[in-house]
């Protein structure tokens, strides 16, 4: 068996059976990695020496359970000494001094970090296809990226794996790029649920650069089980959701509902709201972090301008792609004094007003489950900070800091729905 | 949304566009409000002081100094530096 293809999990029992060294393992990936493709930088050097201190690591028996694994980082998430390029030219020269906290905590648990894989400009497409397309590959057995909008499930539903976005404040922020900081999270993307939940339990917790975080843990072994467990299976999707997606939600209800769930169909009032509420708050927030670029202190600096404020004019407009301009236009847009009540604050006040209405839902139900690449129910998850995993096609969103409880039902309709 | 209206949001945003960008623009800025502009409808105010709940202020480190990022590693990125960072000459 190619042991690029394996899960993490077998990969780890091979690493401890000493079928193979950590060393071997990085070579394996590191050979298939092509010159273009998924991967904006490879760190082959760094990879080496990451494998040989995994490999003393694993030798001496005390090691975590990504110790020796080869994971790739999405290039929004700083690197020390590491090119960063947020897949834009405004940042193309960018070499952090400091790695983000999510990836400090993979290097310092003995993670073998292949590279940086690609995004679209500041997360302003998908910012997770690189990294989902590499785990798929067998180009990194792993993978940490960001998650705004349900980009992590997107992404992983697409490629046919499995992703997790965190609840936001499980996984420090800190040094990942920010786009739209009331709902960037940092996730994993892996080949399985158990991937996605070991790359989990290394980066979550609290950090004092984050004042979101919270030092949080909770339990798989004691997690409500299949049969206790109440689903809700949401409805009336307002998104462009293909008919295959809807036939997996059909199927996993089933299977749910055949091994003991309590499985009924639910909704939410302002579903059809929650896309553009979404779209609204994320590029207000993108208007206002991006306006640190300015080609002073680092990134972009155009060769023109003759005062400070044409240099500054000059090398954003010229190192932002269209995308990201228009986003800092409508940002800017709903933020003026004319539009914010209109706008912003309409957009602030449903985001309130969807996150009391899938509270509701958790009153009733442990989780619910929608079509992985719904942008309606993405969006209402996100506004309202909650958990998703996401794997065969559906996600899995439960209560902020349960991600327990839908690693577990994830896990359990993985494993069922194979046989 | 008109041109002049583009040009103020990219006067703002410290963008710059020609007229035929400007233009197209416009177009784009109008679809995007349009597609959106229901929000205005819904029938909620928002309430500032039941929002970021979720942020942990005593959680805090404490007020002390700690060793900061080396300075050559904070120039390296930028473009023009001569132990600070170079601008085009502000005032007269």
């Amino acid at each position: 068996m190619d042991i690029t293809s394996m899960k993490i999990k077998d990969m780890r029992n091979a690493l401890d059976k000493r079928e193979i060294t950590a060393g071997e393992l990085a070579d394996e990936y590191l050979k298939r990695i092509p010159v273009s493709g998924c991967f904006e930088t490879v760190t082959e050097e760094n990879a080496g020496i990451a494998a040989k201190n995994a490999q003393e690591a694993i030798n001496s028996g005390k090691s975590s359970e990504i110790c020796g694994i080869p994971l790739a980082i999405s290039d929004n998430i700083c690197t020390e000494d590491v090119r960063t390029s947020c897949g834009s030219k405004m940042l193309y020269n960018f070499i952090p001094p400091y790695s983000a906290e999510a990836a400090d905590r993979l290097n310092k648990n003995g993670a073998v970090i292949l590279g940086k894989t690609k995004i679209d400009e500041f997360s302003m497409g998908n910012n997770t296809l690189g990294a989902a397309t590499a785990v798929k590959e067998n180009l990194c057995a792993g993978a940490i990226c960001s998650d705004t909008g349900g980009e992590i499930g997107t992404s992983a539903s697409a490629c046919g794996i499995a992703g997790l976005k965190p609840t936001y404040g499980r996984v420090s922020r800190h040094g990942l790029a920010a786009i739209a900081s009331s709902m960037d999270t940092i996730g994993a993307i892996a080949k399985d649920v158990s991937g996605c939940a070991s790359i989990l339990g290394i980066i979550e917790g609290y950090d004092t650069k984050d004042v979101h975080t919270r030092a949080y843990k909770d339990n798989r072994e004691t997690a409500k089980d299949i049969k206790t467990l109440k689903i809700a299976v949401m409805q009336d999707s307002t998104g462009p959701v293909a008919k295959s997606d809807s036939t997996e939600v059909e199927e996993a209800s089933a299977f749910f509902s055949s091994n003991g769930a309590e499985v009924s169909a639910c909704g939410i009032p302002s579903l059809k709201y929650a896309y553009p509420s979404f779209y609204i708050i994320s590029s207000a927030e993108a208007s206002t972090n991006l306006a640190r670029y300015d080609g002073i202190k680092f990134g972009y600096r155009s060769e023109k301008g003759d005062s400070y404020a044409e240099l500054v004019v000059n090398s954003r407009t010229e190192g932002f792609g269209d995308e990201v301009k228009k986003r800092i236009l409508f940002g800017t847009f709903t933020l003026m004094s004319d539009n914010i009540k209109d706008y912003f604050y309409k957009a602030m006040a449903i985001r309130q007003k969807i996150r009391g209405e899938l509270l509701s839902v958790f009153d009733k139900y442990d989780a619910f489950i929608f079509p992985a690449r719904d942008s309606s129910y993405n969006a209402a998850a996100s506004l309202a900070g909650l958990p998703v995993i996401t794997v065969g096609g559906i996600s899995i969103a439960g209560r902020q800091m349960e991600e327990s409880t839908i690693i577990k039902a994830a896990e359990f309709f993985e494993k069922g729905r194979k046989v | 949304m008109d041109t002049q209206t583009v040009k103020y949001l990219a006067n703002l945003g410290f963008l710059s566009f020609d007229e035929n960008e400007l233009e197209k623009l416009a177009e784009e800025m109008n679809g995007i409000i349009e597609s959106v502009s229901f929000v205005k409808d819904y029938n909620a105010e928002y309430d500032p002081l039941n929002d970021n709940l979720g942020a942990h202020l005593d959680d805090l480190r404490e007020d002390k100094a700690e060793p900061d990022y080396p300075t050559d590693k904070l120039m390296r990125n930028a473009v023009h530096s001569e132990n600070c960072f170079v601008v085009p000459k502000v005032m007269e």
